[in-house]
């Protein structure tokens, strides 16, 4: 191990107790809107600071380590196959749009992105464990909500990316 | 943010609308019909939208939600589930309207009783 593994192994453990905390934060503050699954996604900030800070490998591993340890600390079973399967799928998209970050999509389309197939995954998530395909009906009002959620994770994650590249500077 | 980011925003909302609309024109119209109670994927009880009747789903790791027909609407009254949304769901009394309760595995669904009343094409 090398003194850049070392750095690499230490930021993505502080990122990843980041989206714990933001996740935790997020649970204080309930949403009033009777339509399951609309969350403001604040964790999802620290998956983009991940993605375009260090690439889809350390957006994954920040994603799947954060999903066990929320799941375990607050959820269950099910809350983890919900959030893995958004999760996934979300930084799946993201991933894209970071790719082609020099076509002229900014942060703010891969969160955007990101949002929406994170409720389109647990929608399908939903489809597999109640076995029925209502829940699809909820898709256009999450849709929206994946829009305008994305739109500030994203523009916090604009700010927030250029100053921590800066301090969390590794040869990659 | 850019141009391409607006772009991409409007086609979600456009997307967005598009299956507001066909959800839309698929649901609602008519009501009448009936209840049907799903627990786990399987109908757990149907009980007419006219009835006056409250159903209690249970199960054996102590879920519980009780959901009330009356007035010609179903509404989740109780669940012990976290969230609680299911609860604060708006009342379901037409056609394809549902409740659903995620954590307790538990859907409402307003289903028609007359099937197949008007074919869709014979409009």
């Amino acid at each position: 191990m090398n003194h850049n593994d070392i750095k690499r192994m230490v930021l993505f453990a502080v990122m990843t107790a980041a989206a714990v905390i933001l996740h935790f934060v997020e649970g204080m503050f309930p949403l009033p809107i009777a339509v399951p699954g609309i969350k403001l996604g604040l964790p999802n900030i620290v998956s983009l600071a991940a993605l375009y800070l260090f690439g889809p490998y350390a957006a994954f591993s920040v994603l799947i380590l954060r999903v066990l340890m929320t799941s375990f600390l607050y959820g269950g079973f099910s809350n983890m196959i919900f959030s893995l399967s958004g999760g996934i799928l979300s930084v799946a998209v993201m991933s894209l749009f970071w790719k082609f970050r020099d076509k002229g999509f900014s942060i703010v389309s891969a969160s955007v992105a990101g949002g929406v197939f994170h409720n389109i995954g647990q929608i399908l998530a939903a489809m597999l464990v109640l076995r029925t395909s209502t829940v699809l009906s909820y898709l256009p009002v999450l849709i929206v909500s994946g829009v305008v959620t994305g739109v500030v994770t994203g523009t916090v994650a604009g700010i927030v990316v250029p100053r921590l590249a800066g301090i969390y500077s590794i040869n990659k | 943010m850019k141009k391409r980011d607006f772009l991409l925003i409007g086609v979600f909302l456009i997307a967005a609308a598009v299956l507001w609309l066909v959800t839309k024109t698929a649901t609602g119209g008519n009501t009448g019909g009936e209840v049907v109670v799903f627990k786990d994927g399987k109908v757990f009880a149907t009980v007419p939208l006219t009835a006056d009747e409250t159903v209690i789903v249970e199960d054996e790791n102590g879920n519980r939600n009780v959901i009330r027909v009356e007035g010609g609407e179903a509404r989740m009254i109780e669940a012990n589930c976290r969230d609680q949304v299911c609860v604060h769901t708006r009342p379901a009394g037409k056609d394809g309207q549902s409740i659903i309760c995620l954590p307790n595995r538990v859907t409402v669904e307003i289903r028609s009783t007359q099937t197949n009343e008007i074919d869709g094409v014979s409009e």
